[in-house]
């Protein structure tokens, strides 16, 4: 449709005017359209390219390398990553990892779940609810982890403070190897539950209400309701939740580095990388490290893909 | 077969605003009820009631004789078609229609049997692992259809659910509609705004306005003789024409309460101008231009401007064309007339037998 406008105008403007002026004005005309697409891209493009892709590249080159920043790198060949399939810790690091961002992201979703459900309703006393829980999600997590921090220190901590009113035995919330990951876990949902709940507030208001009129006359009681219906309307929500989520979790920083410095259990992959990279300039051992996390997200992404996205309901 | 009586019912979504008030109301066991009316008379809202998805604000709704106050939907024995057809996207067709089974409680074998009885009978057989968003409106509407038949109601409910379809569907799954109900021989309640599918399904039609009944009874009846002016210009397209008494020269009634006449444009005689006077004994006699005709092919629609106003005409008579002036005879027999409260009444002097009149 358009070319033919285009090439329309033109023979008739051949008719009518000079010929060679307008050619060539059209001509441009027609480049320009062409070209401007790719003019609207290309900023984003060069930021992406220069700000992650070639920073992956690198970090890949960089793992098959030896190198403190300092001197010159030597090619080592696969021996960061035999290095580091055989270091304990570094298994053990992994596994934190997971337990942090099962523990995370469960929760947070459950949580939130349960509390959008509540919420649903848009009275005046839910708006108000809705934007209290929300306001952490505004706040930098570098703040809420030092004021948990404060509140979860073991002698003079609000948290012990208020277990001790109660006469309930107090805890060493980060000092405890296996509490603390789980005091960062709770660190992590009470920061992201209201973001999650208010996404699926708006994902339960967009079921048209009818669809619960009609389970109500086929006779369907309200868990059945909400496993039949309400979840698998939302399954486009909590899909894109969840695995945004892991994604989060699997990158956690700020909150361990801040509250327990990957002391007590609680070192995860990204903290491990970056104490590898930038407190033992390490720097090829630390890009292995970033190469491996890459790929677990990878591979679990492409796994959440291909075996969830299946059941998910998008309208 | 149940039937369903509504006594005193109000209903008002805000306090002080009511949209019904004292609705009295039968439907008959085993009847094709209509409810009909304009947007906003509350008919919807009347359907909703008797469904249980909305609460009545003062009276009581029986279904078989049975109190329906804090009966839930589901178990009310009804089953309801919505105009949107309601059916779950995640769901396959199947899914859709087994769902009130499963709830039910009904073992899986009866399950299966039932599911293809039914589905075997509206052809919906092949689409049964197909989920609703990959059908036509129109086999949405059969699955629909399928899923309110399957549970065996002893009443359905169904609110405008041909609104959606294209006219040719519309009345195509209309004629399968009035089948069904000749073989279940189940009390239907059908909402709808459409006098044409009112008068072609119901046995029974309830004509609402504002949340009152204007009248009721057979699609003939309420045809043939409308109570009201609201009745008789909802009913019939084109609507009747109704002209003020005052503004016809040449006809007089003594009864002082006549305040309208109306007559059916299909009940009109047109002539030429020059050649009015071959009907004799006609009593209403108008004259007018024609402003516009439409050709409908099994009939031609006049609109003419006469001095008493506006009308509509309706002449099954293609072997000409009219125009210009003419002259319009409506028999006495055809003539209804109306007070000033806008009811139907039979002016004193015909009531007394003078002329004849139905």
């Amino acid at each position: 449709m358009a070319n033919n406008y285009v090439s329309d105008r033109r023979s008739q403007s051949i008719e009518s005017r000079a010929l060679k002026v307008n050619t060539r004005g059209e001509t441009l005309k027609i480049i320009g359209k062409k070209a401007l697409p790719y003019g609207l891209v290309a900023p984003s493009l060069v930021v992406f390219i220069v700000f992650m892709i070639y920073p992956m590249i690198y970090m890949i080159y960089l793992s098959f390398h030896k190198w403190n920043m300092l001197s010159d790198k030597t090619f080592i060949g696969f021996s960061n990553y035999t290095k580091l399939f055989s270091d304990p810790s570094f298994l053990e690091v992994v596994m934190t990892t997971v337990k942090f961002m099962v523990g995370t992201v469960s929760v947070s979703v459950i949580l939130a779940l349960i509390l959008a459900l509540y919420l649903k309703e848009n009275t005046a006393i839910n708006k108000f609810l809705q934007s209290v829980i929300f306001a952490p999600y505004i706040v930098s997590l570098v703040s809420i982890s030092f004021i948990f921090m404060w509140m979860m220190d073991s002698d003079l901590g609000l948290f012990n403070y208020a277990l001790n009113l109660l006469h309930l035995p107090t805890v060493r919330w980060l000092e405890n190897p296996n509490v603390a990951i789980y005091s960062l876990v709770l660190v992590n949902v009470w920061k992201g539950v209201g973001y999650y709940t208010l996404i699926f507030i708006s994902a339960f208001q967009s079921i048209p209400p009818y669809l619960y009129e009609a389970a109500k006359l086929d006779n369907a009681s309200k868990t059945k309701t909400f496993f039949k219906i309400t979840l698998p309307m939302i399954s486009p929500t909590l899909f894109f939740i969840t695995l945004t989520g892991i994604i989060g979790g699997l990158k956690v920083f700020e909150t361990i580095n801040i509250m327990t410095a990957g002391a007590n259990g609680t070192n995860t992959l990204v903290y491990n990388l970056y104490q590898y990279g930038f407190q033992f300039h390490k720097i090829g051992y630390a890009s292995a490290m970033g190469v491996i996390l890459m790929v677990i997200i990878g591979i679990l992404t492409l796994f959440y893909f291909n075996t969830l996205s299946k059941r998910v309901h998008y309208r | 077969m149940q039937k369903i009586e509504l006594i005193s019912i109000d209903k008002a979504y805000e306090v002080g605003n009511p949209i019904i008030e004292n609705l009295n109301l039968n439907i008959d066991d085993g009847s094709f009820t209509v409810l009909l009316g304009p947007s906003g008379c509350g008919k919807s809202t009347i359907l909703r009631m008797i469904a249980g998805l909305e609460k009545e604000t003062g009276g009581e709704i029986f279904i078989g004789g049975k109190t329906m106050q804090n009966v839930e939907p589901g178990d009310r024995d009804i089953a309801m078609v919505f105009q949107n057809y309601a059916l779950y996207p995640t769901m396959t067709v199947r899914g859709n229609i087994e769902f009130g089974l499963e709830n039910n409680k009904i073992p899986k074998d009866e399950r299966n049997t039932r599911i293809h009885e039914i589905c075997d009978m509206i052809g919906i057989t092949e689409y049964l692992n197909r989920k609703p968003q990959s059908l036509s409106g129109g086999q949405r509407q059969r699955v629909a259809l399928a899923r309110a038949m399957v549970k065996k109601p002893s009443v359905f409910l169904m609110d405008e659910p041909l609104s959606n379809l294209d006219a040719k569907l519309r009345s195509q799954i209309r004629t399968e509609l009035i089948e069904l109900y000749h073989n279940l021989k189940t009390t239907f309640v059908y909402v709808t705004h459409d006098q044409v599918e009112a008068m072609s399904m119901g046995t029974h039609i309830i004509l609402l306005n504002k949340g009152e009944i204007m009248q009721q009874g057979s699609p003939i009846e309420i045809y043939n003789n409308p109570q009201n002016i609201f009745t008789a210009q909802f009913i019939g397209t084109p609507p009747m024409n109704i002209l003020k008494m005052s503004d016809i020269n040449n006809f007089k009634r003594v009864d002082d309460d006549v305040a309208y006449v109306g007559f059916r444009p299909e009940h009109v005689q047109i002539a030429p101008k020059n050649l009015s006077n071959m009907f004799a004994g006609s009593v209403l006699r108008l004259t007018g231009k024609i402003v516009t005709h439409e050709v409908l092919g099994s009939e031609i629609l006049y609109k003419v401007e006469t001095p008493s106003g506006v009308i509509l005409l309706k002449i099954f008579d293609l072997s000409q064309i009219f125009e210009g002036e003419i002259s319009v005879v409506i028999p006495e027999k055809n003539l209804c007339y109306f007070d000033h409260n806008e009811n139907r009444i039979i002016p004193r002097e015909i009531a007394d037998g003078k002329q004849l009149c139905i």
